[in-house]
């Protein structure tokens, strides 16, 4: 087909112009809601996605879960001890008034609590032996059908000893302990009796006074002791979550940004749209993402919390919960900051993510250029969790409002004492103020960066772009 | 009217890019981009998308600033293909054109009829990255001009097609042809240029070094080739005699020579009736403009001096 052909064909007529001026009422709008859409269902609908959610929920319900099970499995479980008495009398006691005053200090807790205990059964089942089963005793705690093999016999000088034998470690011996505690008492107890004192008047001694122990540390969080050490916990397990959702979500933007412009479709789409559109709708449309999942995992993760004293109750019988913690509201507050600075922190770095994904020609590339800001990520990983075991240093409240590490600092601090209002708020507007500062710069980079192939990554091309002309200026 | 392209410079970290670049393109035609590798074709392509800005300089369509020109109304087909490997044929076509403003319910019949054109239906609910490479060009295709633009900007549209897919690709390009649309688009075979365009601008270095008519260009070469066969005098020593003649190849069955525009083609064939010679062949080519653009790009390829446009 020649040249001519074509024209003959083709007579070129102007589009009318009524026609025109309609087609630009409906051009000229922002399209980064359709871009945030593309972003999202993209997304929500990969597999990796569902998986990776699917498993952080299943790690949030069985962390819930793991300690009424663990005691309702403790709640059936009793140590058994064998006393054998080669001393005679101890204290006006006789072989089976010892028997059941053994028998009442070791289960002391759980009798005074029993209406409420989460246990079925006293934690410790004690027996007598004679002095002749003694070797075959301690055959059977080798053999593990007795834990604790307690010989009590007496000097020549009328003291008593005690012969504790056990299959358990002595390390961190809890059982030791409370034995041992118990043998003392007994001693000091047999003793008082040679001396002369009547049941009553040892009674008397041996009862400890009372004392009560107070922390200024409690009183301004307004939590008990128990709370505070459940809130350190959930704080920790809180930033855990934040580091993972803002590393996954940030380094997300940025290999999404080198894979359009690996790919090329970013030389279309910028054809259609503005980059500062395309920045933003990508931004949003991940965090919503990050919003989604995190919102799964919280929700159920919550949902499993409470779940907790019903599923109690129904593995432990009737008994009312003597742990009585209540984790909820803590839990609560946390859930609350760790969505709102999860937000905050996305938005920090999500523009200086794109911005480096912007850098690279190629997705294999990203790791480099994003090395920086992931050290920056982990800093504040390190710092709050150092933060939280020194949580009055001088430093941690300045620390905590430079804007890179506010979201993970915050969280530790709100692990230690419930931060004020007005704290939530100036941190809040101080990295937003950081969110657009951030964003503008990294705008101006990905602006240029995604039409730029071939160049090496790093910091001369990152103040280059910054530099350069923008597009609309004249 | 259509696309006026004036007094263009562009520079990156100071080393220009293009220079005093000046060109026109008539709405409704064929236009061929033509250059050799880093002459600038496509950040000149770049700029009349108001992709990246021109230093100075203004760029209009209908006499209208670029800028101010609706996105829907460009279509760009970039030199590399890009494409969202993960997504399906059909929400990838369906993104692209709605990121231009047009409703889904439009898009949609428009989409039913280019893949029945290009015979790639059943590949609708495919995603990109499972496609041969000529299936995936004929998605890009359907890209560039599923919103209905009224100028196309193509890079090599057709390079690296097998020729059942270039003439499917080319039929639809005149179809667009057929539409009005302006087109304007790069390549490396001459051929296709002379096939298709009416006008065209050949760039080295940023620079225009010819644009007009591809015939009237031809003609303006200043060369004109001549093919003859004289059957009883293979040598034709007097042709190396005669004013205006150069480049005489004595070939197989024939004898190729030039001729200045100034000699009547007409004296050589006098010339050999004269030498009593019995003429099998005598036939009159234009040069073709693969000639001239190794001609032009080979003359300043060397030095960074520019060389006075015709």
């Amino acid at each position: 087909m020649s040249p001519t052909n074509i024209t003959e064909i083709a007579e070129p007529t102007m589009p009318d112009s009524e026609n025109t001026e309609s087609m630009e009422a409906t051009t000229q709008y922002s399209n980064w809601p359709l871009i945030i859409e593309r972003e999202y269902i993209t997304r929500v609908q990969q597999r990796s996605f569902k998986i990776i959610t699917l498993i952080l929920t299943l790690i949030v319900v069985i962390g819930a879960t793991f300690p009424t099970i663990l005691s309702a499995l403790n709640s059936r479980s009793q140590t058994q001890i064998a006393i054998i008495n080669t001393a005679g009398t101890i204290s006006n006691l006789d072989d089976q008034a010892l028997l059941k005053y053994v028998d009442t200090h070791l289960n002391a807790s759980y009798n005074t609590t029993a209406s409420t205990s989460d246990r079925k059964t006293p934690p410790f089942a004690v027996k007598l032996l004679t002095a002749g089963d003694s070797a075959a005793s301690q055959q059977q705690v080798r053999d593990k059908k007795i834990a604790i093999v307690l010989t009590i016999a007496r000097t020549a000088t009328k003291d008593l000893t005690f012969d504790f034998y056990t299959n358990e470690s002595l390390a961190q011996n809890n059982n030791l302990a409370q034995v041992q505690a118990l043998t003392t008492q007994l001693n000091i107890q047999d003793k008082l009796a040679g001396l002369g004192l009547s049941q009553t008047q040892t009674g008397s001694v041996l009862t400890p006074p009372q004392f009560t122990a107070k922390s200024s540390i409690n009183e301004q969080s307004g939590r008990t002791n128990e709370e505070n050490a459940a809130a350190a916990i959930i704080a920790l397990l809180a930033i855990v979550l934040l580091l993972m959702f803002i590393q996954q979500y940030s380094t997300m933007i940025a290999t999404g940004v080198a894979e359009e412009k690996g790919s090329r479709i970013m030389e279309i789409l910028v054809n259609a749209t503005t980059p500062f559109q395309l920045l933003l709708g990508k931004i949003v449309g991940v965090g919503l993402v990050g919003i989604t999942q995190l919102g799964i995992v919280t929700l159920i993760g919550g949902a499993a919390v409470l779940a907790q004293n019903p599923l109690k109750n129904a593995l432990l019988g009737s008994h009312n919960s003597s742990f009585n913690l209540d984790i909820t509201s803590v839990s609560l507050g946390m859930l609350g900051l760790l969505v709102l600075y999860f937000v905050l922190g996305f938005l920090l770095y999500a523009a200086l993510y794109a911005a480096a994904g912007a850098l690279v020609s190629r997705q294999e590339e990203v790791a480099n250029s994003t090395g920086p800001l992931t050290f920056l990520v982990m800093a504040g990983y390190l710092i709050s969790f150092y933060a939280s075991l020194n949580p009055s240093a001088d430093w941690v409240i300045p620390v905590s409002y430079i804007p890179f590490f506010t979201p993970m600092m915050m969280l530790a601090r709100e692990g230690v004492t419930p931060l004020p209002w007005w704290e939530i708020t100036i941190s809040t507007v101080v990295m937003i103020v950081a969110i657009f500062v951030c964003t503008w710069g990294a705008a101006r980079i990905y602006r240029i960066g995604i039409l730029m192939y071939g160049q090496k990554p790093g910091f001369s091309a990152f103040f280059q772009y910054m530099r350069s002309r923008p597009k609309g200026a004249a | 009217m259509g696309l006026k392209v004036s007094n263009v410079n562009k520079s990156y970290s100071n080393i220009p890019i293009i220079r005093n670049l000046s060109m026109d393109v008539q709405q409704g035609s064929i236009f061929g981009f033509l250059g050799p590798n880093g002459a600038g074709k496509t950040t000149t392509m770049r700029m009349i998308l108001d992709i990246t800005r021109p230093d100075n300089g203004t760029i209009t369509w209908n006499g209208r600033s670029v800028r101010a020109v609706p996105r829907r109304y460009w279509g760009y087909l970039p030199e590399e293909r890009g494409l969202y490997p993960k997504m399906t044929v059909e929400d990838q076509l369906l993104f692209l054109a709605r990121m231009y403003g047009l409703p889904r319910k439009q898009i949609q019949t428009e989409l039913d009829e280019w893949l029945e054109r290009f015979q790639i239906t059943s590949y609708r609910k495919k995603v990109v990255s499972t496609l041969s490479k000529g299936n995936q060009q004929k998605i890009q295709f359907i890209a560039t001009i599923l919103h209905n633009p009224d100028i196309l900007i193509m890079d090599e549209p057709f390079s690296g097609l097998d020729p059942v897919n270039m003439l499917m690709l080319k039929d639809a390009f005149l179809e667009m042809h057929r539409r009005h649309k302006t087109i304007i688009f790069s390549t490396h075979q001459m051929h296709q240029v002379e096939e298709l365009c009416e006008n065209i601008v050949i760039m080295n270095k940023g620079q225009i070094v010819i644009q007009g008519n591809v015939k009237d260009i031809k003609r303006q070469s200043g060369r004109q080739l001549v093919r003859l066969t004289v059957a009883d005098d293979t040598q034709t020593d007097w042709l190396d005699a005669m004013p205006g003649i150069s480049d005489v190849h004595r070939r197989q069955d024939y004898i190729e020579l030039r001729i200045q525009t100034h000699v009547n083609p007409d004296d050589i064939l006098q010339a050999a009736l004269n030498k009593g010679g019995h003429v099998t062949r005598f036939e009159l080519v234009e040069p073709s403009l693969n000639d001239i653009f190794v001609a032009q790009v080979s003359d300043i390829a060397m030095p960074d001096t520019p060389v006075p446009v015709s």
